[in-house]
């Protein structure tokens, strides 16, 4: 049997429900690592515009950590997907 | 067709009349709440949009936005799933399909007669509780007891030895909703005021969504997931895990809410440390459906039940993730309040709930209905706008909420933050309609099955047929 | 056997969603009751009433039924000069009596004492109305704040405290929280700073005796506009409060407030009917630059919803 679960197949129906769960994962954590080092000068509250996604400000870095997560999570998964359809398709699975 | 059965003999009534008016109510209710959700989010992005009158106001608005998904859409596909799920877990028939369908029309006419006096204003003014009192009666003797009544009976008259996972989840949950709604309603009806009512508001508003929405969409999946892929659970004990888990840990962190009311302490440390535990049944749950994909990995590509439960299941890890440690001090400190808790709310309902109960509401209709979907190619366009239209809305408020949170670290003029948000707000209003339009799209696919479906024979499930058209 | 498991599972459940009401809802039940009264505890339960939101005095939710704050600068009874002003809240024969009048045991112990006994709240009823005031006692060494029940023990009634007080001292905050719920203003106001860097920008969180009597308490969770609970110390314009009700981006353009113009009813304070089509389209062209002044927010009539919302705002969150 072939691969049934190659990258081409999957990428696009992984891609978001990777990003969410790694976004998701990474504003926990971004927002916990905020919240230990505390606020700089006002000038860096990053709301604005770009701002958000410039890492030298405070939530500009848990946007860019949310978004590093998510890439980070949708590769594993797209590695995962393809490993785990490579071993099944090693065996017959057909009616597990 | 509905009146006609609702005086008509029990045994006259075809099996699985009650499931299949439940479902398409469900999804009516899904349409008529993303609609509204929708057009709430035009109006904080263009608040100059409609105005001059209070039947637009967002104010009356949002409250029915609410409701109107989580009683509508969640709750009924619950219903639905109940109806054909609880009999076939027990190998038996639904014990009363007449109490049923009286159910699903006591549902409707207080739901929507709830709403309309909500629009109108009329509310109680404590949120998730927002419906008066009277109305919540009717909620509670004319929806909850009949459908607890329905499925314990069921569950009692079985002819299968054990009980399943997902039912010991419906049996539980309807008794643990009914418990919370009734005290949950006690400061309207008996008048308790103060601290006490702002409390059991929340701990209203907390159990409904940790003893309702969220078990009995898992209870959902473990149905949902064996069937569709034709492999056995993963494990029944880490089933009971969860379950236990569940009534154990989600009952009790209701005071995360109100973090910054003056509530006893000992109650806010106890809540953020039961909070945490949460993440014992979140695990349990998204490790026991995941293995039990075993082998079919191929069915969450081709198959498009799997594919809305497996994207529910993948959504519940940042949803639990966020669940769990959002309510400790330190990031409630940053997160409360925000839109951030908006984002999260919609993980829950819009994303991980929603997405199991519409894989539910798909396969159970097709069943019921002996009907094979419409169209495919329209069964996926809704799953495409459906996650994308999500994702665009979670993205946008958790960004937004982030930078409310920092402006509020930072004591940033409050107005700046409302420029600054702006851009996420109309975002957050393309999201919305884009699920909204999905919506509409799923509501025709589904009418037309009933109508032309292809028939599925005796003994075979739609979803192993393939498409004829 | 196989009944046995679900009787089993039944009693499990029950037992452990038991184990978990006791520590969540009994637990601090003792020690909300605990909690003293606090001057503006004792402010916001007279002003409000018996309960705010859908009861059988008010079941169509527009604020009647509910008792008027007067600000008295002279006895009602004697017509002698008070000064400072004294807040009363005057209930009209009929009116419901907030939860402390009542039930005393709300009102927190040494509050419970003082107003069965100086106070006279007992002897308060409802047929015939009664005017109350907050006053300061001594319990037990320590000073608290008391319900004083005028109409026993100084003969304040209730007509001559609205003749005294006249319309320009009379304040409807029962009915304005009432605009405020059913208007859904708590969707994005909250009424509850946070005790962190909010004590800055908002003012200081809310004591425990600050809500007793209280119904509903309307926090509020999602918060899309500033907390507002201290308000009306920040600006107690009722000019700027006026304008910005009617349309918000008149007076902060960046605003996403809802314009709340419907509230002014169909007339103006003269009697002049308010055309808010026409009203708008002045604006608009103000907007596109064809006008130099925005047109004039019609003046709120004595009796119209916003004018007791306006009059909440800066009476109570202060």
């Amino acid at each position: 049997m072939k691969n049934k679960l190659t990258l081409n197949r999957t990428i696009l129906v992984l891609l978001i429900p990777a990003f969410t769960t790694g976004m998701g994962n990474g504003s926990v954590f971004g927002a916990a690592v905020m919240c230990a080092v505390g606020r700089g000068p006002y000038e860096s509250w990053g709301g604005w515009d770009g701002e958000a996604y410039d890492p030298g400000t405070f939530s500009g870095f848990v946007d860019i950590m949310m978004i590093a997560f998510g890439i980070a999570f949708a590769i594993i998964m797209g590695i995962t997907m393809s490993k785990h359809g490579e071993i099944e398709s090693q065996r017959d699975n057909v009616g597990w | 067709m509905l009146m006609k059965y609702l005086f008509a003999k029990n045994d006259e009534i075809p099996a699985g009349s009650a499931t299949i008016f439940f479902g398409f109510s469900s999804i009516f209710w899904f349409v008529v709440g993303t609609g509204l959700g929708s057009f709430n989010a035009a109006k904080l992005a263009f608040p100059d949009w409609v105005t001059g009158t209070e039947l637009f106001a967002f104010g009356h608005m949002r409250q029915v936005h609410v409701l109107a998904v989580i009683v509508g859409w969640i709750s009924m596909a619950f219903g639905m799933t109940m109806m054909y799920m609880t009999p076939a877990l027990g190998n038996t028939r639904l014990w009363s399909e007449k109490l049923g369908l009286w159910t699903v029309f006591l549902w409707n006419v207080g739901l929507s007669l709830g709403l309309i006096l909500l629009w109108m204003g009329i509310t109680s003014g404590r949120e998730y509780s927002d419906l008066i009192w009277p109305i919540d009666l009717v909620v509670i003797f004319g929806v909850l007891v009949p459908l607890g009544i329905n499925v314990w009976m069921t569950i009692a008259h079985r002819k299968t030895q054990g009980i399943y996972i997902t039912n010991w989840f419906f049996g539980a949950c309807i008794f643990m909703v009914t418990i919370t709604i009734l005290v949950g309603q006690s400061p309207e009806i008996f008048n308790l005021t103060g601290l006490t009512e702002a409390y059991l508001t929340f701990w209203h508003a907390h159990n409904l969504l940790g003893l309702w929405i969220t078990p009995v969409a898992a209870g959902i999946a473990y149905y949902t997931i064996p069937k569709l892929t034709g492999n056995p659970l993963y494990s029944h004990r880490i089933g009971h895990l969860h379950f236990w888990a569940i009534i154990a840990f989600y009952s009790t962190p209701a005071s995360h809410h109100l973090m910054s009311a003056p509530l006893p302490e000992w109650l806010k440390s106890f809540a953020s440390v039961e909070g945490v535990l949460i993440l014992i049944p979140a695990v349990a749950f998204v490790a026991n459906i995941l293995l039990t994909m075993k082998g079919k990995w191929s069915l969450f590509v081709e198959n498009l039940e799997t594919k809305f439960s497996i994207t529910g299941v993948l959504l519940a890890i940042p949803l639990n993730m966020q669940g769990g440690f959002q309510q400790t001090r330190a990031i409630n400190w940053y997160v409360h309040g925000t839109g951030w808790i908006v984002a999260h709310a919609h993980l829950a309902l819009l994303g991980m709930s929603s997405f199991l109960e519409a894989a539910a509401v798909y396969f159970g209709l097709q069943q019921m209905l002996r009907r094979k979907l419409y169209s495919l190619t329209l069964g996926n366009l809704h799953y495409w706008f459906f996650i994308i239209g999500f994702c665009i809305y979670w993205i946008s408020m958790t960004i937004a909420g982030l930078i409310q949170g920092a402006g509020k670290i930072y004591e940033v003029p409050y107005i700046d933050v409302v420029v600054a948000e702006h851009p996420y707000m109309i975002a957050r209003w393309v999201g919305g309609t884009m699920v909204f339009t999905g919506n509409v799209v799923w509501l025709y696919n589904m009418w037309m099955t009933a109508r032309e479906g292809t028939l599925v024979p005796e003994g075979r499930y739609p979803h192993e047929l393939a498409y004829e058209r | 056997m196989a009944f046995r498991q679900h009787k089993l599972g039944a009693a499990g459940v029950g037992l452990m969603l038991g184990f978990s009401m006791m520590i969540t809802l009994f637990g601090p039940s003792n020690d909300f009751r605990s909690g003293v009264s606090t001057w503006v505890g004792l402010d916001k339960q007279l002003s409000l009433g018996r309960l705010i939101g859908f009861s059988y005095e008010d079941p169509t939710v527009s604020g009647e039924g509910k008792p008027i704050t007067v600000i008295l600068d002279k006895d009602p009874k004697t017509g002698a000069a008070i000064d400072p002003p004294v807040r009363a809240y005057v209930y009209k024969a009929g009116t419901k009596f907030s939860p402390g009048i009542n039930h005393n045991e709300l009102l927190g112990p040494g509050v419970e004492e003082l107003s069965t006994g100086i106070g006279k709240i007992g002897s308060a009823s409802m047929s015939s109305g009664a005017v109350f005031t907050v006053s300061k006692g001594e319990f037990n060494g320590e000073e608290v704040d008391y319900i004083e029940n005028t109409t026993a023990t100084r003969g304040w009634t209730p007509d001559a405290a609205l003749r005294t007080a006249g319309d320009e001292n009379t304040r409807y905050v029962g009915k304005g929280k009432t605009i405020y719920i059913t208007e859904g203003c708590w969707w994005c106001h909250t009424l509850l700073p946070e005790q962190t860097q909010d004590w800055q920008a908002f003012g200081a969180p809310p004591f425990l005796g600050d809500f007793n009597g209280e119904m509903p308490t309307a926090f509020g969770s999602d918060r899309k506009a500033p907390d507002i609970l201290h308000v009306a110390a920040r600006n107690s314009s009722r000019e700027w409060m006026t304008m910005h009700f009617f349309n918000p981006r008149l007076v902060q353009p960046n605003s996403i407030m809802p314009r709340f113009n419907y509230l002014w009813g169909r007339t103006d304070i003269n009697g002049n009917p308010i055309d808010i089509k026409a009203w708008s389209k002045e604006y608009d062209e103000y907007l596109a630059g064809n006008r130099i002044y925005p047109p004039e927010v019609p003046e709120p009539a004595r009796d119209s919803e916003v004018r007791a919302l306006i009059d909440w705002v800066l009476t109570s969150l202060k």
